[in-house]
C-alpha cells in the first residue's frame, strides 16, 4: 500500500503539462545502489489534431546512461492519442542527481510549433557501504570456465594430429636410413669390424674356392673382406679405391711397419691373380687367408683393461712407430 | 704366372723402354708439365687425339714441338684465325701455268704431329676439315685422296678465357678428341727452374730417341696388353653411371648431367687405360690405369644441366664423384 503510495508521489513529480499535450516521466526508484537499473517510463498524451515528434534516444539521458529502452508504443482513446516508452537507465557515480525534463516537441493544429516538459525527477544513488569493522579480503580469483564438449573436441584433434606427423617424420626418417637409392641396406651389424672380418675370412675357407678352381674369385672375396675392414676400421672408402690409394690413405694411421707391407703385398698380389692372370701356387693360395688374419689381428683395436673396446677413431691400432 | 701374361710382359718391358728415353729427353726442355708430357704419350700410343685447355703460356706448343723432335718426326704448328680456310689447312690444287695442269699442294696437315693452336678461334668448316682427317686419317683434295703419314697426332689447343670471337666446339665434335687435358700452372720450383733456363738462354738441344717406327710397333705392341674382364667391366661400369646415374646409387647426379658418356669413350678409356699400363711397362691393366686417364677421357663426354651450372657444379665433379662412388674390382 505504501509503495502505491510512493509510486503516486513520483508520478506527480514528473507531471508536467504545456496546454493540451502533457509528458509524465515517471522512475520505479528513487533510490537506488550504484550501477543498478532505474526504469524510466516517458507517458506523451496529446489531442490527434496535434502531431508530436518523439525525440531519439541515443545512449544517455542527462548524466544518465541507457542500458535499454523499448519501443515506442502508441495507443488512441476518445480522440486522444497516447506514447508511451519504457526505458532503462544506470549512474555509476554516487550522490543525488537530477534525471532532466524529457522535452517532446509538437506542432499544432494551426501549425505553430510548440514544446512540451516533463518535471526533472530527484534520484539518490547510494555509494557500497563499507564495513569497516571487518578485515580486508583479498581479491577473489578468476573463475575457471569449464570446458565444453567441442573445445575438447578440437584440443583432442590438434594432439591426435601432431602425433600423427611426428610419426610420419619418424617413419620418413627411418625409411631413408633404411633405403639409399632405392635399394635397400642391410643394418650393419653391432659387432666389431675385426670380428665381422675374421667371421667372414672363416666363412670363405670354408667355400673352399680355390680348390675347386676358383682362385680368381677367392682372391676377389679375401681382398673384398680386408678392403669393407679398412673401410669399417678406418673410415676410408677402401672398396671404391685402387690398391695404390688405399695404401696412400693407410700411410696416415699409426701400424707397424710389417704390417703395412703385408698389406700392399696381399693387395697387390691379389691385383695380379685379379687382373693379370697370375696363377698362384696352393702354398700361395693358403697364405692369403693367413696373411689377411694376421693384418685384421695386428691392426684391430686396443683391448682396455676392462675389456671394453676403443672407439677406432679415438685409438690407434698399435702403441709402434709410423711407418718409414 | 701364365706363360702367355709372362711373355706379354716381358716384350712390354722391352718394348716400352723408350719410354723412358722420351720422357727424359723431353725433360730436358720441359720443366714440370709430368700430367701432359704423359697424356702425350698416352695419346702418341692409343693412336687418338688430345684437346688441350690451358691459359697461355704453359708450354704447350714447346711440349709437341720436343715430343716431335725426340721421335724424329715432322711437326707443323697451325694457328686458327677467323679468315683461316680449310684449304689452308689441307692444301688446294694450283693451276701449273708451265704444264697447263693442276698441282696438288699440300698443306700443312701432311704431318705426324699437328698442333692445332687455338682451334676454336676458326670458324665450323675449318674445324670440320681439320677433325675429318682426325677421324678419316686421309685428305682428299681435288680428285685425289692421301693417306697421313703415321703416327698422326693432332693437338688442339683451346683457351678457357677470352670466349668472345670465339667458335665453340660442337659436342659431336670434341667428342673425337680421346682425351681433353687441362694444364695448370706450374709449381713455385717448376717456375724457378723455368726462369733460369730462360733467362740464361741455355736450351738444352733435344735429339731423336726414337723413330716413329718404333712408335708404331710400340703402338701394335700395345694392343696385346692384357684387359682382365673385371677392368672390362669396371670401365663399362663408369661410362654407364654417366648415362644412368640412379642404376650406380647416384641419384644426385640424375638432375645434373644433360647426356652421359658416349661408346666412344668406352672405347678411349680401354685404349687410354692400356697405353698408361705400357708408359708404366706393365703387360696388363690394373684399376689404378682406368682411374689414372678416366677423367681426361670422360670431362669432354659429359654434358651438364643448367641446374648443374647454376650449382656450379662441373662435369669433372661429376666424374670425380662417380669414381668415387664405383666400386674397384
Amino acid at each position: 500500500m505504501l509503495k502505491k503510495i510512493f509510486s503516486i508521489a513520483i508520478c506527480l513529480t514528473g507531471l508536467a503539462f504545456s496546454q493540451d499535450v502533457s509528458v509524465t516521466a515517471t522512475v520505479d526508484s528513487q533510490s537506488v545502489a550504484i550501477g543498478d537499473w532505474i526504469r524510466y517510463s516517458v507517458d506523451v498524451k496529446h489531442p490527434s489534431s496535434v502531431t508530436v515528434v518523439f525525440p531519439v534516444l541515443k545512449d544517455s539521458i542527462g548524466s544518465f546512461e541507457i542500458v535499454r529502452q523499448d519501443t515506442l508504443q502508441t495507443a488512441e482513446l476518445n480522440g486522444e492519442i497516447d506514447l508511451k516508452k519504457n526505458i532503462v537507465i544506470s549512474k555509476y557515480d554516487a550522490g543525488n542527481f537530477y534525471i532532466q525534463p524529457f522535452v517532446v516537441r509538437f506542432i499544432r493544429a494551426d501549425g505553430k510549433a510548440d514544446s512540451a516538459f516533463s518535471n526533472p525527477i530527484p534520484v539518490e544513488i547510494r555509494g557500497v557501504e563499507v564495513d569497516t569493522s571487518q578485515t580486508i579480503k583479498d581479491v577473489k580469483p578468476q573463475l575457471t570456465v569449464p570446458m565444453s564438449a567441442e573445445e575438447i573436441a578440437i584440443y583432442a584433434g590438434i594432439v591426435i594430429g601432431l602425433a600423427g606427423i611426428g610419426y610420419g617424420i619418424y617413419y620418413y626418417i627411418k625409411k631413408r636410413k633404411r633405403t639409399a637409392g632405392g635399394t635397400v641396406i642391410e643394418e650393419k651389424p653391432n659387432i666389431p669390424p675385426h670380428v665381422l672380418a675374421l667371421m667372414q675370412l672363416e666363412e670363405l675357407e670354408s667355400k673352399r674356392l680355390w680348390q675347386s678352381g676358383e682362385i680368381k674369385a677367392y682372391y676377389s672375396e679375401a681382398t673384398e673382406i680386408v678392403r669393407r675392414y679398412f673401410e669399417l676400421r678406418y673410415g676410408i672408402m677402401a672398396l671404391e679405391m685402387t690398391t695404390g690409394e688405399v695404401m696412400t690413405q693407410l700411410e696416415q694411421f699409426r701400424m707397424e711397419k710389417n704390417t703395412f707391407h703385408s698389406i700392399e703385398s696381399l693387395l697387390s698380389g691379389s691385383d695380379l691373380v685379379k687382373f693379370a692372370k697370375h696363377q698362384p701356387v696352393a702354398a700361395e693360395n693358403e697364405l692369403v687367408i693367413t696373411q689377411a688374419r694376421t693384418i685384421v689381428e695386428e691392426t684391430k683395436p686396443v683391448v682396455e683393461v676392462s675389456g671394453k673396446l676403443n672407439d677406432h677413431e679415438n685409438t690407434e691400432p698399435k702403441n709402434i712407430p709410423v711407418q718409414s | 704366372m701364365n706363360y702367355d701374361i709372362k711373355t706379354i710382359n716381358e716384350k712390354i718391358q722391352k718394348e716400352s723402354a723408350f719410354v723412358d728415353l722420351l720422357t727424359l729427353e723431353i725433360n730436358k726442355v720441359i720443366v714440370g708439365q709430368k700430367h701432359m708430357v704423359e697424356r702425350l704419350l698416352i695419346g702418341l700410343l692409343a693412336n687418338g687425339h688430345i684437346l688441350l685447355e690451358g691459359v697461355p703460356g704453359l708450354a704447350k706448343t714447346l711440349a709437341i714441338k720436343t715430343l716431335a723432335s725426340a721421335i724424329d718426326a715432322k711437326f707443323q704448328r697451325i694457328q686458327f684465325t677467323p679468315d683461316l680456310l680449310p684449304a689452308d689447312l689441307v692444301g688446294t690444287l694450283i693451276y701449273n701455268q708451265k704444264d697447263g695442269k693442276f698441282q696438288t699442294k699440300k698443306g700443312p696437315i701432311f704431318s705426324n704431329f699437328i698442333l692445332a693452336d687455338e682451334i676454336n678461334r676458326s670458324p665450323a668448316k675449318v674445324q670440320s676439315a681439320l677433325l675429318e682427317s682426325m677421324q678419316e686419317r686421309q685428305v682428299t683434295i681435288g680428285e685425289e685422296t692421301f693417306k697421313l703419314d703415321e703416327p698422326f697426332l693432332v693437338l688442339a689447343t683451346q683457351n678457357p678465357i677470352e670466349q668472345e670471337g670465339t667458335y665453340p666446339l660442337p659436342e659431336a665434335q670434341v667428342d673425337r678428341f680421346m682425351l681433353k687435358v687441362k694444364i695448370t700452372y706450374p709449381s713455385k720450383e717448376e717456375e724457378l727452374g723455368i726462369m733460369r733456363q730462360n733467362v740464361l738462354g741455355k736450351y738444352a738441344e733435344v735429339k731423336p730417341v726414337v723413330s716413329t717406327k718404333e712408335i708404331l710397333k710400340a703402338r701394335a705392341s700395345m694392343q696385346e696388353i692384357y684387359m682382365d674382364e673385371k677392368i672390362e667391366r669396371y670401365i663399362l661400369d663408369i661410362v654407364f653411371a654417366t648415362r644412368s646415374p640412379k642404376d650406380a646409387q647416384l641419384p644426385n647426379l640424375a638432375n645434373l648431367i644433360n647426356y652421359g658418356a658416349s661408346p666412344r669413350a668406352t672405347i678411349s678409356m680401354a685404349l687410354a687405360s692400356k697405353a698408361y699400363a705400357f708408359i708404366k711397362r706393365r703387360g696388363y691393366v690394373i684399376p689404378e690405369d682406368v682411374r689414372a686417364v678416366a677423367m681426361d677421357v670422360m670431362r669432354h663426354r659429359i654434358g651438364v644441366t643448367y641446374e648443374a651450372e647454376a650449382e656450379e657444379v662441373t662435369s669433372e665433379t661429376i666424374v670425380q664423384e662417380i669414381l668415387n662412388k664405383v666400386e674397384v674390382p
